[in-house]
This record gives C-alpha cells, structure tokens and sequence, in this order.
C-alpha cells in the first residue's frame, strides 16, 4: 500500500485548480492503462507459450 | 530472417522507452489552463482511440485479404486471418480503455460517468460488435467456415469506425469535438502537443509489439491444427485399406 502511494505522489496535484476527485479519477486512469494491457500482455504470453508447446507436440 | 530477429528484440526496448518517455512527458507538462491536471487523462485517452482505430483497420484488412485469397492462396489467407484476430484483441482492449478514461475524465468534467449521447453509444456498440465478432471465433470453432463468418462480419463491424468518428460532426454531443481534424475549436495547445504525440507514438508502438507477440501465437496454432488435420486424413486412409 505504501508503495503505492508513493506511486501516486508522481501525479501533479494542485489544490487551487483540482480537487480531490479529480485527482483520484488521474491516478486511476492511468493506472487502469497499465494493469490492463500488462494482464492482456500475460495472456498474450500464455498463449504463445500454449501454441508453442502444442506445436511441439 | 535475422533482420526479423534482431527487430524482434529491439522493438520491445523502443517501446518500453517511448511509454517511459511518454509517461514522463505526460506528467510534466504544464497542467491544461481549463481542466487542470485532469486534463493529463487525453494524453492517455486519445492515443487509445488512434491505435484501437488502427487495431480495427488491420483487423478489416486482415479480413478483406482472408476472402480474397482463401481459394487461391491458403497460406497467405491463414496469415491474413492471424493478423485479424490479434488485431482485433487488442482493438477491443483499446476500445475498453478509452471508455474506462473517458468515462473517468467525464466524471470530473461533467459530472457523469456516462450519457447515451451519439458519440459514446456508437462507441459501445462497436465493442460490443467486435466482442461478439470474438466470442464467435471461439463459439463456432476453428475451421475455413469460422474464419469466413468471421471475416465477413469483421467487414460489417469496420462500418462502425468511421460512424464513431463522425458522431461529433453530425450530431450535438455532449463528448468535446475530436483532437485532429476536429474543426474550429478543436486541437491541443502547441505546449501540450508533445505529451500527445509522444504517447501516440508510444501507444502504437505497443500496439504493434502485442499484435506480433499474439500473431505468432495465432500462426504456431494454425500450424499445429495443420499437422493435425494431415495426420487425421493420413489415419483415415490408412483404416481405408
């Protein structure tokens, strides 16, 4: 959990132009980006390891 | 072939270097004078929509291709089919995205999550299109038949495309006017630009390297169907004797 709050502190947030919602919304944004194409990428992974053995065979 | 090779690991290193780079540039630049710095969520949201556009055309010329050469040419038609799937996974995961961060965004800017304007319904429509084009590769099963129902629908899906782009122009919308060629009042302010192009850039980039990585997944399948197949007629006419 740590860790990721210090991963959030990497996205600027300015009290006087956004609020708190707002910059919540950012962090998950962006997060979201990366979890799911880094979970597509594993499937990915899983399927060529998969076609591949099934080639062997 | 060892061009192929030597592209098929320095790819992966470009790329992680264009979204580490695009990252960067994203979190740095000035925040948006309008927005603030929720406006840092287009720098994700708009390059997702170039490249699941881009996704999507391959996927129709992969099709195209499939029915054009599927009598003359089996090799390159199965080729063709690979290059549809892969791309049209990774469109539909795309196309996830950038309703999840548009939807985010609109949260904060409008104060919704969701309207069923003319813009974000014809976007969920074609995911739910090309989710049911993927859903039915793996209902039906493999085979020439699947593929060509498939390919045919892939056709239809793409129809889509152009349809979403074009909802800003045609209709009042609640969704803001494209990025590109969005008319007066659209585009980014030259200091934003950067961030955007950058991570388009690095978008694509992804795009390309994950379709590879699944083509090939695609291919060495077909392969072992193949093999399969000849080995069935080769048992078969050996009981025939």
């Amino acid at each position: 959990m740590t860790h990721l709050l210090a991963c959030a502190s990497m996205f600027p947030y300015d009290s006087r132009i956004d609020s708190v919602m707002g910059y919540h919304h950012l962090v998950v944004a962006y997060s979201l980006t990366w979890v799911v194409h880094l979970c597509y990428l594993g499937y990915v992974i899983h399927k060529r390891r998969s076609a591949r053995s099934l080639d062997d065979k | 072939m060892r061009r192929f090779q030597v592209l098929w690991w320095v790819w992966p290193i470009v790329t992680l270097g264009l979204l580490g780079y695009g990252l960067h540039v994203a979190l740095t630049v000035p925040p948006d004078a309008d927005q603030g710095n929720i406006g840092r969520i287009l720098y994700y949201h708009v390059p997702t929509w170039i490249t699941m556009s881009v996704c999507f055309l391959a996927n129709l010329l992969g099709s195209i291709v499939y029915l054009a050469t599927r009598k003359r040419s089996p090799q390159l038609s199965l080729k063709a089919d690979a290059l549809a799937v892969s791309s049209a996974e990774m469109g539909v995961v795309f196309c996830f995205l950038g309703m999840a961060t548009g939807s985010l965004w609109g949260r904060v800017a409008w104060g919704i999550w969701w309207t069923w304007d003319a813009r974000l319904t014809a976007t969920l429509v074609l995911w739910l299109i090309y989710l049911a084009y993927l859903v039915l590769r793996n209902v039906v099963g493999d085979g020439d038949r699947m593929r060509t129902l498939a390919a045919v629908i892939a056709i239809f899906a793409y129809c889509d495309v152009p349809l979403v782009y074009m909802t800003t122009r045609w209709w009042r919308t609640q969704h803001p006017a494209p990025v590109f060629f969005g008319g007066p009042g659209a585009g980014v302010a030259p200091n934003l630009l950067p961030a955007l192009q950058w991570n388009i850039f690095a978008w694509l980039a992804w795009g390309v390297l994950v379709v590879g990585i699944r083509y090939t997944a695609e291919r060495r399948k077909q392969g072992a169907e193949q093999v399969a197949a000849a080995q069935a007629i080769e048992v078969g006419a050996l009981e025939a004797q």
